[in-house]
């Protein structure tokens, strides 16, 4: 009987000293036993709520600009700088007419409008020699001749030469004196024959 | 039990479909439902909008109005920022002088750009009373963004990238008459307009607190 009575007192005493611990670990004690001058926090509020922030951090906000681009970056992005890269585009002061035709083009450069008549005429030219010659190996010289351009000239004139004829007039851009060959032989006279100057 | 017979009733109505419902069906404005079902093929409408108003006549003493021309090409498979350098390009010139300077442009959308520019020359010479086609402007140009398309490309390591292919708009308002020899306000003033600005200003100066 005092055995059970001894260890009951143990268990309050026990029971008491977890009762006291637990004041002070989770709370502070009742206003009566605090200290004067001593702040209390009273840790009402409960802890913050649990969010994913935590673990992911700022993940979610990723490749997102956080500040306001500026002015002068917009405009050096746009514009670019005169001292180092313009990026606004200059209109062209160099642009030569052609007398020809009239249309522009680039310095250095022949007209394209008239130089793409030119290379179609070629083709025209080097089609008809394709399918006069074909195959055949180049022995004599070649002449091509436009429209009515055969009946002026005498038989002779076609002796070493094998003729190539389109069935279509001569462009008047197309001056018969361009067909004078680079190699010629030495003249004989002094005088200037004025003749296929077209 | 239906108190009519349904067919006959349809018959009815399919006879006279075409006399009654054909009338009232090309009243309703239809612009909105396609543009609900088909936005890419939705056009900007209110630049065009300029070119029917109609002003009322103006007394002899007026300044005499220019004859203009709004016109626009929609749609145009180009990045809108990078035609905007295009556009800018023609802002202040002769119609002459814009295309000829486009066609030596090396930028995908110059060509439309100076189509435009052709097509609303020949729009003011025959719609719009401008005598001469030489005799014009460009007094607006300027673009706009157009349909988006929308994908999905794949990079290294199961990445994914959005890509967007864009369209644009570009507008070109030509006036009649000779360019201003500026176009924008914040142009390098002349060298006598300078003094006198600096003249004007030496002059404002004043002693504080006299009279």
């Amino acid at each position: 009987m005092a055995g059970s009575l001894l260890i009951r007192i143990n268990v309050a005493i026990q029971r008491l000293e977890l009762a006291i611990a637990s004041v002070f670990t989770r709370r502070f004690p009742p206003d009566g036993f605090c200290l004067a001058g001593v702040d209390v926090q009273e840790r009402l509020h409960q802890k913050p709520a649990f969010s994913l922030k935590d673990i992911v951090g700022d993940g979610f906000v990723w490749a997102v600009p956080t500040a306001r681009r500026t002015i002068e970056r917009r405009m050096k992005r746009r514009f670019g700088h005169p001292d180092y890269i313009w990026k606004m585009l200059k209109p062209k002061t160099n642009l030569r007419t052609c007398n020809v035709c009239g249309d522009d083009h680039l310095p250095g450069v022949l007209c394209p409008t008239c130089y793409k008549k030119v290379i179609e005429e070629t083709k025209v030219m080097q089609d008809a020699i394709q399918q006069e010659l074909q195959l055949s190996p180049v022995e004599k010289e070649v002449v091509v001749l436009y429209e009515g351009e055969k009946d002026g000239k005498p038989e002779e004139f076609f002796e070493g030469k094998r003729i190539v004829e389109i069935p279509k007039p001569r462009p008047a851009w197309f001056s018969k004196n361009l067909l004078q060959q680079t190699t010629q032989q030495p003249a004989t006279t002094s005088d200037v024959k004025p003749s296929d100057l077209g | 039990m239906t108190l009519f017979r349904t067919r006959p009733l349809l018959k009815l109505v399919s006879q006279y479909q075409s006399a009654v419902v054909l009338p009232a069906a090309t009243k309703i404005h239809t612009s909105a439902f396609l543009q609900a079902w088909k936005p890419e093929d939705h056009e900007p409408q209110k630049f065009l909008e300029y070119n029917k108003k109609i002003y009322p006549p103006q007394s002899p003493d007026e300044a005499p109005r220019p004859a203009f021309v709004c016109h626009q090409r929609s749609n145009i498979k180009y990045s809108p920022w990078k035609m905007w350098y295009i556009a800018c390009l023609v802002r202040g010139m002769t119609v002459d002088e814009a295309i000829k300077q486009l066609k030596f442009v090396l930028m995908k959308g110059a060509k439309d750009v100076r189509e435009t520019i052709e097509e609303a020359r020949d729009l003011a010479v025959k719609e719009h009373n401008v005598e001469f086609a030489s005799n014009l402007w460009v007094a607006e140009s300027f673009v706009g963004k157009g349909h988006v398309v929308k994908g999905i490309r794949r990079h290294g390591r199961a990445r994914f990238g959005r890509v967007e292919y864009f369209h644009c708009h570009y507008f070109v308002r030509l006036e009649e008459g000779k360019p201003p020899k500026h176009y924008y306000q914040h142009h390098p003033k002349e060298p006598h307009q300078q003094l006198e600005d600096w003249l004007q200003q030496m002059r404002k100066r004043k002693i504080t607190n006299s009279i």
